[in-house]
Formats: structure tokens, C-alpha cells, sequence
């Protein structure tokens, strides 16, 4: 028989989680990250003109905003420009990461780094190139739709596709090109391999860049404020607008939806991504 | 040493001066190889000799810089892969991962444009004859090393074509597993009829497998013979030296009378069977496994004895490497079975052993090939 020791749990070097001042300062630090927008949330519901003391629950400024007649314009607006962006900059960025992966060319190297300017260019100046840009080509104002958004749909393009390539080019990365050769040892043409083999390898990351896209869009504010004429402003321009106007409850009703639309897509695109390792 | 019948018959593939080259140093070198149908065809050499590259090669997915490949008496010189009547099993199988064991055996049946039902009978007949159709509905990640062989195995099967090209399929295997799958490739390739040409850098495999070897060495094809050809008297020291352990005897040649004689130190003037076409300038070797021990000299004719001293024992259970220092301090490889349980004992308690050979068991090599190891 072995005597029952008296075990003592000691922790290994590498077990961080364990450390309990370590819990608390993580906790912390998610309170000071995550307060200002359950406040937010919170208050949505605040049955107070103001919105500084709590008065009470009710959903009544959820029905005002869905009854402010620009702030649903608005919303539509941003759901377009978010959906015809995404679609756009899916396509471009999956062709060019194609592009990238197959073939090599000279300066591709700074080809690719060129892929980082409209990500790490401040917003600001990437606004007011935008603006300058589309005045000194004379772009047409148009009263159709989607057509009255296209200056808000190409800058928000010319920035969210450079993620789509980054996105997509990793994942080819990952690709075996055995499989390539396998396919075509098979009697595969280069489209039958892309149908069967490339496009199903690369779809969990197509559709999470695609996602990405469509957030960065619908949350981007300083670009569109910029490209935005006063008849095509999107829900973040139009928040803005109406913050100057005093922070009614109407604004975090507003708020919340676009959170909530944000954080559905946000936990589509890390399912999606893990759904990659699954594959391996 | 290819036989006059298969000479006769119309090579399966003709490959006429191949050169392939991989930016500035070449893989494969003004290659000229004749494989005819029905063969097991082996590509034997180190690594990094260009096999692999040829036989990437023959399946398209290279392109050379020179030469044509005929398959079938068809030039696919300049063919892409996807039309050439060829498929290769990979070293790492390359199965889609994304596919299930009948959806990557279907995979070349469908691009084939074939009915629903021949290739659903084609799919199953093909998992039978590699004994993988239980595993019909499993993901590739699901089967372990052996089984994913057989499904590569069986995907290039099923597409009939004339040739299956397999790049050191079994190199991935645990050596008792690789034992089996030798013996099954060889059943299988005789049943099914179909050429096929192996790429392997491991001597045993193509020895036991192959029907016709190619020696290559840095780009070029030093030998193509039949297996026991290649072992017992190879052309070229390079094969010699690759095919397994050899003792090379050191001496000089010398002709007296009509009949070379080859005059070393250690064993004496050794007498050279005249029958054969000897090169000129020739080299004498002998395997350690025609080296026998014993404790006394052996005094029949033809035989050389020599004596000499046991310094290294490396016991393999059934079979014992040993080297052995003779008299005038040159060492031999010697393998000894053990014939019985007590064979080691014996032997140890000898100071010193004697080593006989039998003149007819040397191997007459080509020396003036250039420098290789």
C-alpha cells in the first residue's frame, strides 16, 4: 500500500493561468476595457431623456430610433455600402492573392508590402486624399442607388481589400502543392483544380475575410466622413451628428444594434478561422 | 544487361536524351532509358542523383530542357501533366485532405466524365484489390501511414493508366510494414499489368521488387540490369559500391601469357576467367557474405584463404557484420550467419581465424569511370 501523501499543487513555470494576482489584474483590466460599452448598452434601455442617472427600464427608444426616419436611412446606407464593398473587395483580394501565390514577377516583394500602405496610412490622411481625389476628378453626383454611395464604396474598398489578400495569401500558404500536382497528375485542368482543390482549401478564409471586410466598412467613420455627401452618410456619420446634438438614449439604441451586427460577425469570422485547423 | 525478347518488344517509355536542369546545376543528364511494358522498372541512387526529378519528369510536372518522352509510342515531350496516360503515387501520398477515401478515388473517374456506376463499381473494386474498403467513407487524416498508401495506391490504379509512377512510396513506413507493402506492390503490379517505374534510394526494396534496375548517380544512368545482375556483378564501381558492402582488393593487373592476372599482396596472384569482356583496367571486388569463417585454411582449388584477425563484432541476432584485419593490415567486411546458437562463442575463443573466398565468387569492375564514393 501507498501512504496517502498530503499532495501540495505546485505550479509548473509555464502555468500563467494559475497565478492569482495575475486573474485579478486580467480582470481588471477587462472591467476598464469593456465598462464604457455594457454602459453603454445599459443606458440604452434607460427610461431618461438624459442619460447620467438611471430612471428605469424600457425598450421606447429602440422603436424612436427604428422611427427616425435618416437614422434607418442611414443604416441602409451602411448596410449597402458594407455589402457591395465587401463583395467587391472579396473578389479583387481573392484574385490578387491568387495572383501573389501563383506567379512570381519582378518587384513582387514590394508589390506585397504596397498591400500595407492603406492599412497602416493614417485614416485621416487616407480621408482627405479620398476627398481631394474625388474632387479633382469631377466625380458625378448621382440620386440612384447604390450609385449615390460609390465614392463611400471605393474608399472603403481601396482599404478593406488589402486585408482580403493578407488573409487569403496565408492561408494558400498552406497549401501543399502536391495536391496541385496530384490533381493535375490526375487529369485535372487548372479550373478543376481550382473548383475542387484551392477553393475549397481556401473558403474558411475567404468568408472570414469577407466578414472583416464587411465590419471594417460598417464600423469605419473617419474615411466616410469624408466621402460622404449630406444626402449619403452612413450610421456612424449619423451618430456623430446627433451626438452634437446632446447624447440622447436614442443614440445608444443606435449604438447597440451596430455593436450587436459587429460582434455576430466578429464570432462567425474566429469560428470560421479555427474551422481551418480542423481541416489539417 | 537487358534480354533480347524485351528488346524486341516496343518500350512502354522511350526517353531520349533528357536533360533537366535546375538553375545552374543539372538534375538530370543527357538521360537516354528504353522501360518496356509490364516491367517493375526500379530508379535506384543516392539522394540528390536527379531520380525523383526524372521520373517527375515522365509524369509531366517538370519540364525539360531537352530530349523527348514517348509513352506508349505517343510523344508527350511537351504535354501537360492532366493528359499524360500516367499517375504517380507521392512520398506523401497527397491525398485531398478534404475528401473522403471515395471521393479522392473518384476524383480522377469524374474529370474522366464517366457514369455514376462504373465509377461507383471502378471505386469499389479498386479498395478491395487494396484491401482499404471499410475505410470507404473515412478522411485521409483518419488512416494511418500504410492505409494512406494504399488509398494513393489505389487512386492511381483506378484510372488504368499505362504507367504508375511511384516516387519512394515506402519510405515513410515503419520497416516490418515496408517488408509487406513490397511484397503486395509486387503481387499487384503482376496482376494488374501495368508497367510501373519505382524511384527508391533503398538498395533491399528494388533489389527484392524490381524486375529491371537504372543505377543513376548525379544526374546520369550509371547501369540498367536485372537485379541480381546489378548485385552479383555490377559494371561500374559506383553501383558496386551502392548496390551493397564491397571489399575492393587492392593489386595490380598483369598479363602473362593471354590470361590477366591480378597480383595483390594480401591474397597472392589471383587467376581472372578469361570468358569475359574485362575492361582493360579492371578492379577486384568480393562481397562480405561470399567471405567465409573459419578456423582452419581452406586448401581447395580455387579457393584463397586468408588469415586474420576479428576487430569489430556487430551482432544482428541471425547475422553477424564483422570486420576483419589480415596479415598485411588491410580490413575486410565479412558477414557471418549464425548458423548455430553456439557459432559466436566459438569463434570468440579463436585468436585468430581464417577467411577463404572462392575466385569465381570475385567481381570484376570497371575502374576508369571518374572519381566517385
Amino acid at each position: 500500500m501507498i501512504t496517502k501523501k498530503k499532495l501540495i499543487t505546485r505550479n509548473g513555470p509555464l502555468e500563467y493561468a494559475k497565478i492569482k494576482w495575475l486573474k485579478y489584474l486580467a480582470i481588471l483590466f477587462f472591467i476598464i476595457l469593456y465598462a464604457p460599452i455594457i454602459n453603454l448598452i445599459i443606458f440604452s434601455f434607460n427610461d431618461s431623456k438624459l442619460n447620467i442617472v438611471w430612471r428605469g427600464f424600457t425598450v421606447k427608444y429602440y422603436f424612436k430610433a427604428l422611427h427616425n426616419e435618416t437614422l434607418i436611412l442611414s443604416f441602409f446606407n451602411s448596410l449597402s455600402i458594407a455589402f457591395i464593398s465587401t463583395i467587391i473587395s472579396t473578389l479583387i483580394g481573392l484574385s490578387a492573392a491568387i495572383c501573389l501565390w501563383k506567379f512570381n514577377f519582378r518587384l513582387k516583394t514590394y508589390y506585397e508590402l504596397s498591400l500595407l500602405v492603406p492599412i497602416i496610412i493614417p485614416e485621416i490622411c487616407m480621408g482627405v486624399a479620398m476627398l481631394i481625389f474625388f474632387n479633382s476628378v469631377n466625380w458625378p453626383t448621382f440620386t440612384i442607388w447604390p450609385l449615390n454611395l460609390s465614392e463611400i464604396i471605393i474608399a472603403h474598398i481601396s482599404f478593406s481589400f488589402p486585408f482580403v489578400v493578407i488573409i487569403i495569401r496565408a492561408r494558400l500558404g498552406n497549401l501543399n502543392k502536391v495536391l496541385i500536382e496530384a490533381s493535375k497528375d490526375l487529369g485535372a485542368t487548372e479550373w478543376i483544380v481550382f473548383k475542387y482543390i484551392t477553393f475549397p482549401f481556401i473558403k474558411p478564409a475567404l468568408i472570414a475575410s469577407s466578414l472583416l471586410a464587411f465590419i471594417l466598412s460598417l464600423d469605419d467613420f473617419i474615411i466616410t466622413f469624408f466621402t460622404s455627401g449630406p444626402n449619403n452618410i452612413t450610421l456612424p456619420v449619423k451618430i456623430y451628428s446627433m451626438v452634437r446634438f446632446g447624447v440622447s438614449p436614442e443614440i445608444n439604441a443606435a449604438s447597440t444594434i451596430l455593436i450587436i451586427i459587429v460582434i455576430i460577425s466578429t464570432i462567425l469570422i474566429v469560428k470560421l478561422l479555427n474551422y481551418e485547423k480542423d481541416l489539417k | 544487361m537487358t534480354n533480347k525478347k524485351n528488346k524486341l518488344l516496343s518500350p512502354c517509355i522511350r526517353i531520349n536524351n533528357l536533360t533537366k536542369y535546375f538553375g545552374k546545376s543539372v538534375a538530370v543528364k543527357n538521360i537516354s532509358l528504353d522501360i518496356y511494358k509490364d516491367e517493375f522498372f526500379a530508379i535506384l541512387g543516392p539522394s540528390g542523383c536527379g531520380k525523383t526529378t526524372l521520373l517527375r519528369l515522365i509524369a509531366g510536372l517538370e519540364v525539360q530542357e531537352t530530349g523527348e518522352i514517348y509513352i506508349s509510342n505517343t510523344d508527350y515531350s511537351n504535354s501537360p501533366p492532366n493528359i499524360r496516360p500516367v499517375n504517380m503515387v507521392f512520398q506523401s501520398y497527397a491525398l485531398f485532405p478534404h475528401m473522403t477515401v471515395r471521393k479522392n478515388i473518384e476524383f480522377g473517374l469524374k474529370i474522366d466524365g464517366l457514369n455514376k456506376k462504373i465509377i461507383e463499381s471502378k471505386v469499389t473494386e479498386v479498395l478491395h484489390l487494396v484491401k482499404m474498403y471499410d475505410h470507404i467513407d473515412k478522411y485521409p487524416n483518419q488512416l494511418s501511414g500504410g492505409q494512406k498508401q494504399r488509398v494513393a495506391l489505389a487512386r492511381a490504379i483506378t484510372k488504368n493508366p499505362d504507367v504508375i509512377l511511384l516516387d519512394e512510396p515506402l519510405s515513410a513506413l515503419d520497416a516490418n510494414l515496408r517488408r509487406e507493402m513490397q511484397i503486395e506492390l509486387s503481387n499487384l503490379q503482376k496482376s494488374l499489368g501495368i508497367t510501373f517505374v519505382l524511384v527508391t534510394h533503398d538498395q533491399d526494396e528494388a533489389l527484392s521488387i524490381a524486375s529491371r534496375i537504372a543505377v543513376m548517380n548525379e544526374g546520369e544512368i550509371v547501369e540498367v540490369s536485372s537485379p541480381d545482375e546489378i548485385y552479383e556483378s555490377p559494371k561500374d564501381i559506383f553501383t558496386a559500391k551502392f548496390i551493397g558492402k564491397i571489399n575492393i582488393l587492392e593489386g595490380k593487373i598483369k598479363k602473362i601469357d593471354d590470361t590477366f592476372v591480378y597480383e595483390t599482396i594480401d591474397y597472392g596472384l589471383i587467376n581472372i576467367p578469361t570468358n569475359k569482356n574485362n575492361p582493360n583496367s579492371f578492379t577486384i571486388g568480393i562481397r562480405p557474405e561470399k567471405i567465409s569463417v573459419r578456423k582452419t585454411c581452406s586448401s581447395k582449388q580455387d579457393d584463397i584463404s586468408v588469415k586474420g584477425e576479428i576487430i569489430e563484432w556487430n551482432y544482428y541476432g541471425n547475422i553477424n557484420y564483422l570486420i576483419v584485419k589480415t596479415s598485411n593490415n588491410s580490413d575486410l567486411y565479412v558477414h557471418m550467419q549464425n548458423k548455430t546458437k553456439s557459432s559466436i562463442k566459438d569463434l570468440k575463443k579463436e585468436p585468430f581465424i581464417w577467411l577463404t573466398f572462392n575466385v569465381k565468387d570475385l567481381m570484376i569492375i570497371k575502374k576508369n569511370t571518374t572519381q566517385r564514393t
